[in-house]
């Protein structure tokens, strides 16, 4: 065990909470009066570990003859992260049977330029009677990725069947093809081999891994979110996870941040995920903060960390009691779940019951947007706001609600002063903001 | 009297009497002082009455899995009870001293299971492993958990 001056601390705070400990009660468990009982241990276990034997099984089953590419098997170019025009210029990423990757010629403007997409998308649609919607939102699904801005304008960016896609603020496009441990047991399509996760950049006609690095460890990855921070870097926010099941002592997997235009890479948390443990999406805001919903075993808790080194350089992990959260909520289907950060890192949302809870950081004040039986049965949230001070003003919800094999259904809210509405869009496999 | 000098299994009196004071000192990690007491009383009279115990071989460690759950369905239970009441401080209290407000108000930004390994390892001076078999779950999630605890902890208590 460690041993510095918080484990003397700690040691301290259990002695003063143990001596408030009480007598025993004087127990006659031969009481004949007292009803039956039932063990809650036993009923309790066998239900807590269903949903992750499940999710394990699957998992087994799915990296049966899993043959992991990332393109160290074929062309093990190792050039430093940093040097990306280098590595565009060198490098050539093994080709996936369902990935496909082109050479970026030129990248070094990418670190300084707004990049626009292709000018001749290859589709292009009549823009839906939609109302003011204060952001782009992106949709993914099997009929590719797609970018409805805000005055209605859908443009494809990609063709091809996408899991997951958020639009960088650098203008390229982070897309992820699977999600998840795939397999020919999870998917109509037969499954995927844990290369295919890998998040793709997008820029142009072009498109590389958002992990340049050829040391990476085997696994899935899962994109989360991606945004550019305070002090410049475009960093996409990436989860790491083993599929290498090992039980109980499955290994703990890593949630990293990746700088989109130098391939350098943050560890944020070394221990995240992994046997009984995983995440909602996470949010990141511009000053680096994290937020969303972290669930171990049968407890679900607001989860909250900080990309380091960014700026402001004191910004510092939102603690639950700080919203008015308990510090985790046990085997709950009743309480506050989902949570979400803006941009700006001033306001952050959850879902609580069937409504959207926003609460801003600054102030305390909180306002509660009852969703009509969307936010019940929501799996995940995102949102973007354009908010005053007093959390009025318009905002963009998108709920995902629970997973079915066949797709994602997801609803893009609009929310303003005059009610919800909700946006017309296609194929709303997977929707971010 | 033959009885007596065979060697039988300690009975349920002796099984209490031996974890009795560790299992309340743990419930009140785990819930606070004031209804420690009654934690461990309802889990150890369920566990007596159920029909694994006979054939439970580590009946601590079981006895504390049971008191663990029976502190998660209270910890549920007075959640619920928060939102409708207004808590008002009762006259009638459970023996034993109040702890100190920094020890509860810490404990408070811990989750249960995060306090369970926080108590088997600070005060128990459990390994991880033997955090990990008493509470049914890997080492991994011990050490995991405890890393989470002291995170949480050292900015609590740096803050005070």
């Amino acid at each position: 065990m460690p041993t510095d001056d918080l484990d003397a601390r700690i040691r301290a705070l259990m002695g003063d909470a143990v001596a408030a400990a009480p007598a025993p009660r004087d127990l006659d468990a031969a009481d004949p009066t007292r009803p039956p009982v039932v063990l809650l241990a036993s009923a309790r276990a066998q239900r807590r570990w269903v949903g992750p034997a499940a999710a394990v099984l699957t998992a087994a089953a799915a990296v049966v003859g899993l043959v992991l590419v990332v393109s160290r098997d074929t062309d093990p170019v190792v050039v430093p992260a940093t040097d990306v025009t280098a590595l565009a210029a060198t490098t050539t990423v093994a080709p996936d049977s369902a990935v496909t990757t082109a050479v970026v010629t030129t990248l070094s403007d990418a670190a300084t330029t707004t990049l626009t997409p292709d000018t001749t998308p290859p589709n292009t649609t009549a823009p839906p009677v939609v109302p003011d919607v204060p952001t782009a939102v992106v949709t993914a699904g099997a009929d590719g990725v797609w970018v409805v801005d805000p005055d209605g304008t859908r443009v494809q960016w990609w063709d091809q069947p996408a899991a997951f896609a958020l639009q960088a603020p650098d203008g390229s496009l982070i897309v992820q093809q699977h999600l998840g441990n795939g397999g020919p047991c999870c998917a109509p399509d037969g499954g995927w081999e844990a290369a295919a996760t890998m998040p793709l950049r997008l820029v142009g006609p072009n498109s590389y891994p958002v992990f340049l690095s050829a040391d990476l460890p085997g696994g899935w990855y899962r994109l989360h979110d991606v945004a550019r921070l305070l002090d410049g870097r475009v960093m996409a926010l990436v989860e790491w996870q083993t599929t290498v099941d090992a039980g109980l002592e499955t290994e703990s997997g890593r949630l990293y941040a990746v700088d989109v235009q130098t391939g350098a890479v943050v560890i944020v948390d070394d221990w995240f995920g992994g046997w009984e443990e995983g995440s909602s999406r996470l949010h990141l805001a511009e000053t680096g903060l994290i937020v969303g919903e972290y669930s171990s075993s049968i407890t679900r808790s607001f989860y909250s960390a900080v990309i380091p080194g960014g700026l402001p350089l004191d910004t510092r992990p939102i603690l639950p009691d700080q919203l008015g959260l308990e510090a985790g909520y046990d085997d709950c289907a009743d309480c506050p779940q989902l949570y979400a950060i803006d941009r700006s890192g001033e306001v952050v949302a959850w879902i609580h019951g069937d409504d959207l809870v926003i609460r801003s950081l600054d102030t305390g004040t909180e306002r509660r947007v009852p969703l009509d039986g969307r936010g019940a049965a929501a799996s995940d949230i995102d949102i973007a706001l354009q908010v005053d001070g007093d959390l009025g003003g318009p905002l963009v919800l998108v709920v995902e609600h629970r997973w079915s094999y066949d797709s994602w259904p997801a609803v893009v809210l609009v929310i303003g002063d005059a009610g919800i509405v909700e946006l017309a869009v296609d194929d709303p496999d997977r929707v971010s903001l | 009297m033959m009885q007596a000098m065979t060697a039988s299994p300690p009975s349920d009196a002796d099984v209490y009497r031996a974890h009795a004071v560790e299992l309340v000192r743990y419930a009140t990690v785990l819930v606070g002082p004031t209804d420690a007491a009654d934690v461990v009383a309802d889990a150890v009279l369920s566990a007596f009455g159920s029909r694994a115990w006979p054939t439970v071989t580590n009946r601590r460690a079981y006895l504390y899995r049971a008191v663990y759950h029976r502190a998660l369905d209270l910890r549920r239970g007075a959640v619920r009870r928060h939102r409708r009441e207004t808590i008002t401080a009762s006259s009638e209290r459970v023996a034993g001293a109040e702890p100190s407000l920094d020890a509860q108000r810490a404990l408070d930004h811990l989750p249960a299971q995060q306090r369970a390994v926080v108590f088997l390892t600070y005060w128990a001076d459990l390994t991880p492993a033997q955090a990990a078999e008493l509470l049914d779950v890997s080492e991994g999630t011990v050490r995991k958990q405890l890393a989470r605890a002291r995170t949480t902890l050292r900015r609590v208590l740096d803050a005070d």
